[in-house]
């Protein structure tokens, strides 16, 4: 489609493109709640698909509720399997209670005792000193260890901060980058490897030797912004939009999502679409009313002494006049000279 | 899917001059425009201040097109 027809995709002055961008984007999306259906135990990792995915970024979560990253290696170890393996280990993030066997808690003597369960450990390629020097950087903790067993002891004030002190410890990270709790080795057609994770950490893992920098994909919109800037961030929703309605058998015209995507990031954040965001911050105070929480809209405007001037299209259909879209946005003049021959002539 | 890094359209910093002309041109005050803010990984990059406005070659399947955004404090 691109630069085939150029004249077709332009839009006339004072179409409301808006209004298109959400009919064209919202009737698919009906269509989708009939139609999708939940893919447990199909795929190895859960990523959010469908219609809920597509609310998620509207919404603009802080998080997605599947972060999910591809991460593709330099090509000259793709690949080797082996070295794909190496890599897979530095990614995947180990805690301490993924490699235990038992463990018991002494509050009065504020110790811990940790029994290391040896073939987790072979298999996580970590010796038991090796968990015990990460314990020893935990604020206030002396660690002994011995073979397998390892004892900690904490000193903290009173009973409940060594109970917390305690959960700590147990989930404190060993390798591996944090915020990924799983990754998997995946192959594509042509041989080469790469490595899907459960979890989002885009900084962390461009640190490992062997991946390839800038071939990395993580789903969490607000980490690329962090990352990339707003304009990838803009970019990745008016795609995610984009490609979750097409994995589902929708054709979007790409500027629809693309629109959404600009007024979400209009600001230099990203904002969501509906109260909290985009139609919550309107400047008009009948838009704002003729959405949702009418009172409280116009009780603060009549407190504060708000002023609407009318400008938008909400507002203009609520006191009855024409909306300045399409040929309601053009006003005509006439020029006094002018006016004189109009009135000769009659 | 696209990798995050692709999804980084080249940002150009405007001269002051120019983006006068630009302004006129949309017949809207520069702090109507699309924001940036100051902290962005890309503005920074560019060195761009508060006051600046920075233009964003932008390439999708509806065709090139150049996007403004106007660099706020954050």
């Amino acid at each position: 489609m691109a630069g085939k027809d150029k004249v077709s995709l332009n839009v006339a002055p004072g179409e409301a493109v808006g209004v298109v961008a959400a009919q064209s984007i919202g009737e698919p999306g009906t269509q989708m709640i009939l139609r999708s259906f939940h893919a447990a135990g199909i795929s190895s990792l859960i990523t959010t698909k469908g219609l809920p995915r597509i609310i998620e970024i509207v919404d603009a979560r802080k998080r997605p509720k599947f972060p999910m990253m591809y991460v593709t290696l330099q090509s000259s170890i793709a690949k080797k399997y082996e070295n794909v393996r190496a890599v897979w280990r530095e990614i995947e993030e180990v805690k301490v209670s993924s490699v235990l066997k038992s463990f018991s808690e002494d509050l009065r003597a504020q110790t811990m005792t940790l029994e290391l369960d040896k073939e987790k450990l072979t298999s996580y390629e970590i010796t038991p000193r090796f968990v015990a020097s990460r314990l020893e950087k935990i604020p206030g903790a002396s660690v002994s260890q011995d073979e397998n067993a390892i004892k900690v002891k904490i000193k903290r004030e009173d009973m409940k901060s060594t109970r917390t002190a305690f959960v700590d410890v147990r989930d404190a990270s060993i390798k591996g980058v944090p915020g990924i709790p799983k990754a998997l080795v995946q192959q594509e057609a042509d041989g080469r490897f790469y490595i899907t994770t459960a979890g989002s950490n885009i900084a962390g893992v461009m640190e490992i030797e062997g991946v390839d920098k800038t071939h990395v994909y993580s789903n969490d919109i607000f980490e690329v912004m962090r990352v990339y800037g707003i304009e990838a961030a803009r970019n990745l929703i008016a795609h995610e939009l984009y490609d979750t309605m097409s994995d589902e058998g929708f054709t979007v015209s790409f500027r629809h999502p693309s629109l959404v995507a600009d007024t979400m990031t209009h600001v230099g954040t990203i904002k969501s679409i509906g109260r909290h965001g985009v139609a919550g911050e309107k400047e008009s105070v009948f838009a704002r009313a003729a959405y949702e929480e009418t009172v409280k809209h116009f009780t603060n405007a009549g407190v504060f002494g708000e002023k609407d001037m009318l400008r938008g299209v909400a507002e203009n259909i609520l006191i009855g006049k024409q909306i300045s879209v399409g040929t309601g946005m053009v006003k005509l003049a006439i020029k006094k000279d002018d006016l004189k021959n109009v009135k000769a002539k009659e | 899917m696209a990798y995050n890094y692709e999804l980084i359209p080249e940002h150009e910093l405007v001269s002051a001059s120019e983006a006068a002309k630009i302004a006129k041109k949309f017949r809207t005050p520069l702090e109507k425009f699309p924001k940036i803010l100051e902290s962005d990984p890309q503005a920074k990059k560019l060195g761009a201040s508060a006051g600046r406005l920075i233009a964003i070659h932008r390439e999708d399947p509806t065709g090139k097109y150049v996007y403004y955004r106007y660099v706020v404090k954050s």
